[in-house]
């Protein structure tokens, strides 16, 4: 319990957000592990902060989407990760991920994107 | 004299094709087929998905800047290297993949 608490704290502080609001420990886990796949997977081009200014950012046209701002549901979200970009009709450039991550690591980004989506909102409300 | 001229163009354009290579890296195992490989500029380099799940290819280096998108097993994208130089490749999807290409003039 007391390192589960002290790897939250560490996630924090290396800018890892929890959700808005009452969250049970399954909600918080599931952010921990969607937080998890971001950062493995989708810095590069979204960025750490996943307002779409990743290290290869500069590379495309039209720029990997600001997902702090996007205003997708979190189906779609899934579907892109899950087919890619040229599935949907979107950037070429944005890899399908179906066969690399597992359904339950597709969802926990999907809710991770959901979380940092809504803290962004919060924050640009106050 | 403008068909002298356009005779010597093409004949240096047919000598420049001659001496440009070809060569072809695989993509199997979540791994490039080889670490590093040396190339002459205007060499081109077929990057082949040998593996049953797609691929990614780009780089980020100074000497060479693209991204060959994502691609399923049996497929290839081309990239012709003109500038020397050192251009480390990736796959965007599989980020243990490292092959480092030497352009040398």
């Amino acid at each position: 319990m007391r390192s589960t608490f002290k790897t939250l704290l560490w996630l924090v502080a290396l800018g890892f957000a929890l959700p808005a609001g009452a969250a049970g420990p399954e909600e918080v886990y599931k952010d921990v592990r969607g937080y998890i796949v971001f950062k493995t997977n989708c810095v590069l081009c979204h960025g750490i902060h996943a307002e779409g200014d990743g290290r290869a950012a500069r590379n495309y046209n039209p720029r990997p989407a600001n997902l702090r701002l996007s205003d997708k549901n979190d189906q779609y979200k899934e579907l892109i990760i899950r087919n890619g970009g040229a599935a949907m009709g979107r950037s070429p450039f944005m890899p399908p991920w179906g066969q690399e991550l597992t359904d339950e690591q597709i969802r926990d980004v999907v809710y991770y994107l959901s979380v940092i989506r809504a803290n962004s909102k919060t924050a640009a409300n106050k | 004299m403008f068909s002298r001229n356009l005779f010597g163009c093409l004949l240096l354009a047919l000598a420049f094709n001659a001496t440009a290579a070809e060569f072809e890296v695989g993509q199997k195992d979540k791994q490039f087929s080889m670490s590093s490989l040396k190339i002459k500029a205007g060499d081109t380099v077929n990057f082949v998905n040998q593996d049953p799940f797609f691929h990614n290819v780009f780089s980020l280096s100074d000497a060479k800047t693209f991204d060959l998108g994502s691609y399923p097993q049996g497929q290839g994208r081309k990239m012709t290297f003109n500038e020397p130089g050192i251009v480390e490749v990736e796959c965007a999807i599989h980020s243990q993949m490292k092959l480092v290409i030497e352009v040398t003039k």
